[in-house]
């Protein structure tokens, strides 16, 4: 069998052409449509690599040309790096710097976003495979750059069929938030999404009959599930408006969606607007979190709101593709004690956990250290930065494991426990956030070392937002200095304050002390 | 103090919390703009529906219906209050 992400679809579109596969708002593509839209993209691409297998940015958010340049960029052999619409320009330069890819693809929207500036940084091939004539544009250096449309894709060719790939070759390349003030992009093989698709519909068992709530963006892994459990298995992508994703009660009503795969916050935020309704969502069949720690009130009040859903919280980093252990949740009986929230459970066939002491040591049956991942869902490493590779992917004993950061335990009964972070990555509404990489940012801006970013308010293990502190006397109240960190970071990363202090309260060790800081956020001292 | 004058003092302290003080009119977006973010959403929705007890449990949320004040006065006209 191929190993193409696209290969599933492919065969969905022979097996159930008449099965809707896409849904955006008002529009409906069936497996037949999309594919006719996909080979094509395909095709471009073949047309005009100039390597096996082409990276290819996909600058686009929720649009047909999204989802079709995916595919495309699958089908063709090439890899596909998400570019998020909302990143500042300065931040959206750097990355496409970083990814140097070989072709990009973009909608109608974020043909916006292509300045001068940003098209000097662009590769020379752009599609816009929704476009219905191709555009020309210039860069900083006056060069003329192309977008081609759809007029300059060949027509759809049915004989055609997705590349075969090599377990090794990458799918996709997600980047996510670095310490050094650098995104970071974490490289995955499609064996490592073949092992995670396989594992999530032996654990699911999903239908051509499904319809998956589409809520991620294609930035966020949980967007990998999405797209290709769904069309493994002939079933249909409703993809929900960006203007609904707080509280999707109402979407997943009328969309009669039968899974959901998104983040716990959702599922506080409904409970906070009161849309958490008992029978609100009957609908469901599969209610899947993760991203942060599941509280057990807000997994019973889903459990009540969808009666006829199996409620599960999954646990992974980015790094072992999507997710890798679950936990199904029946009651309070599955928590993490004194913690209310739901434990991580066990991990996928295939996949282990182990936990280890600084050393690297593993430890017995309840002892807290660090949570280590190994198995054919790793990632193959991050991507041009072979020292991070090799310190986050250490062999031990000959096998290659991942360094999560993250602190656990296993229970007598085989459970994993998850405790919090052992450095200083935080999740921010479910986003992934290094808080060095904010603090790097601010002391740029601010131009002192005196600065410490902490993540807060924390409810259940899951930050609100950012708070900064800086020392010394730099204008705080400048709107300029605010401009600049908009400017710079995406949007869940910049500061909601930032508190000018004398001093800040240092450690032992003469590091900053962060808790100190988040307890006298909490006891209200600012 | 009528319902939307205490809607748009609801506003400026959300925004005044974010550091923006900048003004804003009737038609200002707060959401797809990005000057708010969904946390602030979460506290606007509990905000109206404790004080308006607007519910939208049956009709579901979407975003734009909170984006402006004139989106909020149409909302809140539509549920009969204000």
């Amino acid at each position: 069998m191929s190993l193409n992400l696209a290969h599933g679809f492919y065969e969905s579109s022979l097996r159930f052409p008449d099965n809707i596969a896409l849904s955006i708002g008002t529009l409906e593509l069936t497996y037949a449509q999309l594919r006719e839209l996909a080979q094509p993209v395909a095709d471009w691409l073949r047309r005009n690599k100039q390597v096996a297998a082409p990276r290819v940015g996909i600058l686009a958010s929720r649009s047909l040309s999204t989802y079709a340049g995916i595919l495309g960029t699958c089908w063709g052999g090439g890899t596909y790096v998400p570019i998020s619409t909302k990143l500042p320009e300065d931040r959206l330069i750097q990355l496409l710097g970083r990814i140097r890819a070989e072709a990009l693809i973009v909608d109608s929207e974020s043909l916006l976003l292509l300045s001068q500036r940003v098209l000097s940084h662009c590769p020379r091939l752009i599609l816009g495979p929704e476009l219905a004539t191709s555009v020309e544009m210039r860069s900083d250096a006056n060069t003329k750059v192309v977008v081609t449309g759809k007029g300059g894709l060949s027509s759809f060719d049915a004989e055609d069929r997705p590349v075969p790939v090599e377990p090794k070759n990458l799918g996709y390349i997600e980047f996510t938030s670095g310490t050094t003030g650098i995104p970071k992009g974490v490289t995955i093989s499609a064996g490592a999404v073949a092992h995670f698709i396989g594992a999530m519909q032996a654990r699911y068992a999903f239908e051509p009959t499904d319809r998956v709530a589409g809520l991620a963006e294609i930035t966020f892994d949980i967007s990998v599930f999405d797209m290709f459990a769904t069309w493994n298995c002939g079933a249909a992508l409703c993809v929900a408006p960006a203007t609904q994703l707080i509280a999707p009660a109402g979407f997943i009503h009328r969309q009669r969606a039968t899974v959901i795969f998104t983040v716990p916050s959702v599922a506080s935020n409904m409970k906070r607007m009161k849309m958490l309704v008992p029978g609100a969502m009957p609908s469901l069949r599969y209610s899947l979190f993760s991203g942060e720690p599941l509280p057990v009130i807000s997994a019973t009040l889903w459990m009540q709101a969808a009666p006829n859903s199996i409620v599960d919280d999954l646990f992974g980093p980015t790094e072992a593709t999507v997710v890798c252990t679950g936990q199904r949740f029946t009651g309070p009986e599955n928590a993490t004690p004194n913690r209310g929230v739901v434990a991580i459970g066990k991990p996928f066939d295939g996949m282990e956990v182990a936990i280890v002491d600084p050393a690297l040591q593993v430890l017995p049956d309840g002892e807290q250290g660090e949570l280590l991942l190994a198995g054919p869902q790793l990632s193959s490493g991050y991507f041009d930065a072979e020292d991070l590779t090799r310190a986050s992917f250490p062999v031990l004993q000959g096998k290659r494991w991942y360094r999560t950061g993250d602190l656990a335990y296993r229970d007598t009964s085989g459970i994993f426990h998850h405790l919090g972070r052992i450095d200083n990555q935080v999740k921010v509404r479910g986003l992934r956030v290094e808080l060095e990489e904010v603090e790097a940012y601010l002391r740029e801006i601010y131009r002192t070392d005196s600065v410490a970013a902490v993540a807060w308010p924390v409810d259940h293990g899951s930050a609100n937002g950012i708070v900064a502190f800086v020392s010394g006397q730099f204008g705080m109240d400048d709107p300029d200095i605010r401009t600049q960190i908009k400017d710079r970071l995406p949007g869940y990363m910049v500061p909601s304050t930032v508190h000018r202090v004398d001093s800040l309260p240092l450690n032992a060790n003469g590091k900053v002390n962060r808790k100190q800081l988040f307890t006298l956020l909490d006891e209200g001292k600012f | 103090m009528d319902h939307m004058a205490e809607i748009r003092d609801f506003l400026k302290k959300l925004l005044s919390s974010r550091g923006d003080r900048q003004p804003f009119t009737d038609t200002s977006s707060f959401f797809l703009s990005g000057r708010l973010g969904s946390v602030d959403a979460v506290e606007l929705v509990v905000f109206l529906e404790e004080q308006f007890e607007i519910d939208f449990s049956e009709t579901g949320f979407d975003q734009s219906q909170i984006d402006s004040i004139e989106a909020i006065t149409s909302l809140l006209q539509s549920e009969k209050v204000g």
